[in-house]
């Protein structure tokens, strides 16, 4: 089974999205803060992490950056999920090392087809 | 950074500070909040009906959390709108923007998402009913409509309420041209006599003097009960009411006042620092004409005032109108009512174009009644004697013609003239004419017993009938008008009755060609009238056909043979002037008024006689007159004639009788 990392703050967008994860048939984990994300990933090593970039104690561009920095964690399937949806923001979030980027709020299919492309 | 007036830059700081918003960027934002708002409150609706229909406690909790997502959404909404009217720079204004893009995102995504998960967990469950479909679907709509135009205020690079492109759609600009026009229109400066009602002594003098400069003229009351009396003694154009009072609170004068008839007319404002909207409800309900909550912004209260005065000036206008037409409507009744049924004046009152009023013409069959030899009657008999029997002659005839629709114009001594086709405007009116005529001549018998039964003496009536065209109006002057009848045919008809005899119905050619049903006619005769050129051939009508059936019945014509024959000479009568020759002549037979008249002279029927009955007890002077109604032919080498007496004093009637009665 596919297992998915959330790094999400927000309580609601964490529970909505690894709920509809859950029943797409994957499996979940999550975390709170940018800090817990990077820890969690190291010891998951999931097949993709969903990193929302706003988070507190470390942001997402932040967290990204040292999971690259990483030799165990450099080749993580990281997709950023962001409010923000301008241009400036998705350079910024692929600069960071994301390999691919959505906004929110999330819509499921386009998020699954997106996390299906980084998996094969 | 709040409330400071400056403008441009704040000297020493080099940062420029944008202006606070302009009344028209005010009203934008107003705006902006109105549409934002749309979307969240749908969204909350259709969430509280879905919290109606689930039932699966895991879909109710997502329901919870939606309902969560959009109260948040809301004062997100609220405080970034609010963010715009304060002052700040661009850096501060960019930065506040970008977190309320994010939170809003987040929460708009929140609705969004648990709505989907709902639908899955009930697809998956098979319980998506229609209407639960419907609302998750609407949740969708105003989820994906609000995020909408949410990116397109973020797009702006200015104060939302300065960019006229930031997701409005509607143009303020127009709204604020036409309230500009509408001021430099304002002309109306309505006042009136207010009652401020407060028990509270600030508040109520606050209200007066606010008021009283806007010119107005108040009077106050401490209490409720103070108020009725106030109220009851005189009645102001409006009451300012506050609701909490010690003795008689607010609500229950409403109340009282809508139960007085005579005061529920008057306007009330409740005034009140109770933000109930139940108690609103409920005071509207009672009556009250508006509600306002403390404290009151005096021109939003001035505004108010003037157009629950102005409402009440209508009001009134009504009301006074109204009474007018009564009045009008009495008016009418009276005048017409004399002269017409009650189904009539209802008519003309009901309809637009039934009544013809003012000098038109019309078409009309008018009607003249004549009690013959009344004018001799009248000189012979008391005059209370000759009123009574008028009267209750009058008394039988009028409802007769009243019931066939006819107008009684006029009476004239003891003749009768009645119109009918007006001002009631109807395409039958010949035939109710003759059909009425009819029944008159049969209602004589009626008239005549009742005179019998006062000893007075019987009495005939001639009745002439003619249609055509006449002049209809209000006839006369300012201070005395009737409605009548000008023209040639009303002259004609007088014509006409003058070669009727009692017990007769006439009617012109006119009359008679102008009728639907049948009729029976006696005789017909041609006739040249005085003053009329042509010949006008009139008819003796003694039936008339469906739908009216009447008849006139026979007169006993049986003529009892004279045991002796009664020799007189006569004398022609032509209008007013009686002939020379004297003829001569024998009754040969008689019978109450008619007789029949043997005489070598050749008389033309309708022809009028002067008789001379040698033997008449009576003056020499007094005039007996009779009319040839018949020709027999020739008999015995004579004329044989009827004629009918026209005009005979009672002494020659008796006298005739008395030879009638010697065998």
């Amino acid at each position: 089974m596919t297992k998915i990392l959330i790094v999400e703050d927000n309580e609601m967008n964490r529970d909505m999205l690894s709920r509809r994860l859950k029943r797409k048939g994957y499996e979940v984990e999550v975390a709170i803060d940018g800090q817990q994300g990077v820890e969690i990933a190291g010891a998951l090593m999931p097949d993709v992490v969903l990193m929302d970039m706003s988070l507190p104690v470390m942001d997402g561009w932040a967290a990204t950056k040292t999971l690259r920095r990483n030799e165990k964690t450099a080749a993580l399937k990281i997709i950023a999920l962001t409010a923000h949806a301008m241009d400036g923001d998705r350079q910024k979030a692929m600069q960071a090392g994301c390999d691919d980027y959505d906004t929110k709020p999330i819509d499921l299919a386009r998020l699954l087809g997106k996390i299906e492309a980084l998996i094969q | 950074m709040q409330g400071r007036l400056c403008r441009g830059h704040l000297p020493g700081l080099g940062v420029k500070i944008n202006a606070l918003p302009s009344r028209k960027a005010t009203a934008r934002l107003d705006l902006l909040r109105q549409e934002l708002l749309a979307p969240i409150l749908s969204i909350e609706g259709h969430a509280e009906l879905l919290n109606e229909q689930l039932d699966d406690q895991d879909c109710l909790a997502d329901l919870e959390k939606i309902l969560t997502a959009v109260t948040l959404t809301r004062s997100l909404v609220d405080e970034m709108l609010d963010a715009e009217t304060r002052q700040r720079d661009d850096a501060e204004r960019d930065d506040q923007r970008s977190r309320y893009k994010h939170d809003l995102r987040n929460s708009v995504g929140a609705i969004s998402g648990y709505t989907e998960i709902i639908m899955e967990e009930l697809e998956d469950a098979d319980g998506l009913s229609k209407d639960i479909q419907t609302y998750l679907n609407h949740q969708m709509d105003d989820s994906r409509k609000l995020l909408k135009m949410l990116d397109t205020l973020f797009r702006s690079e200015r104060e939302f309420g300065e960019d006229s492109e930031a997701g409005l759609n509607v143009d303020i600009s127009s709204v604020f041209e036409s309230f500009a026009r509408a001021d430099q229109e304002k002309t109306r400066a309505i006042s009136g006599r207010i009652l401020v009602v407060d028990d509270n002594d600030s508040n109520r003098n606050l209200l007066a003097h606010q008021l009283h400069r806007q010119g107005h003229e108040i009077s106050t009351a401490p209490s409720g009960r103070q108020a009725l009396k106030m109220i009851r003694e005189s009645r102001p154009d409006l009451i300012l009411l506050d609701l909490f009072m010690p003795d008689m609170n607010g609500f229950d004068v409403l109340q009282e006042m809508h139960a007085d008839e005579a005061l529920r007319a008057v306007p009330v404002i409740i005034i009140t620092g109770l933000n109930d909207k139940d108690a609103a409800v409920k005071c509207i309900e009672a009556g009250a004409f508006d509600l306002l909550i403390k404290p009151v912004n005096p021109s939003l209260l001035g505004a108010r005032v003037i157009a629950c005065l102005e409402r009440k000036a209508w009001h009134d206008k009504e009301q006074a109108y109204q009474r007018q037409l009564e009045k009008s409507y009495t008016f009418i009744r009276k005048v017409f009512g004399r002269y017409l049924s009650d189904e009539v004046v209802k008519k003309i009152l009901e309809s637009d174009d039934g009544m013809q009023m003012g000098g038109g013409k019309q078409v009309v069959t008018i009607m003249m009644t004549d009690i013959r030899g009344f004018s001799m009657l009248s000189q012979e008999l008391d005059p209370q004697d000759c009123v009574k029997i008028l009267n209750n002659y009058f008394g039988i005839m009028t409802p007769l013609i009243q019931k066939y629709d006819g107008v009684i114009d006029e009476f004239l001594g003891d003749a009768i003239l009645a119109i009918f086709g007006a001002p009631v405007v109807s395409t039958n009116h010949a035939e109710q004419a003759v059909a009425c005529a009819i029944e008159m001549q049969k209602a004589m018998a009626l008239v005549n017993r009742t005179s019998r039964e006062w000893g007075l003496p019987s009495i005939e009536m001639g009745i002439a009938l003619n249609t055509g065209e006449v002049v209809v109006g209000n006839i006369g002057s300012e201070t005395r008008s009737k409605f009548g009848v000008v023209g040639h045919h009303v002259n004609l008809t007088a014509r006409v009755e003058s070669f009727t005899v009692g017990g007769q119905v006439m009617a012109s050619e006119f009359t008679v060609n102008a009728l639907g049903p049948e009729v029976t006619i006696a005789q017909s005769l041609e006739v040249e009238a005085k003053g009329i050129k042509e010949r006008v051939t009139i008819h003796e009508i003694t039936a008339i056909g469906a739908p009216y059936n009447l008849r006139l019945d026979e007169p006993e014509q049986i003529l009892e043979p004279l045991r002796q024959e009664l020799p007189l000479s006569f004398r022609r009568v032509t209008g007013k002037a009686i002939a020379d020759e004297s003829v001569d002549g024998f009754l040969t037979a008689a019978n109450e008024g008619t007789a029949q008249l043997a005489t070598l002279a050749d008389l033309e029927v309708m022809t009028n006689l002067r008789m001379n009955i040698p033997g008449y007890p009576g003056a020499e002077n007094d005039q007996i007159f009779s009319k040839v109604t018949a020709s027999l032919g020739r008999q015995n080498g004579k004329n044989q004639y009827i004629i009918k007496l026209t005009s005979a004093t009672l002494e020659a009637r008796r006298y005739i009788n008395s030879l009638m009665l010697q065998k």
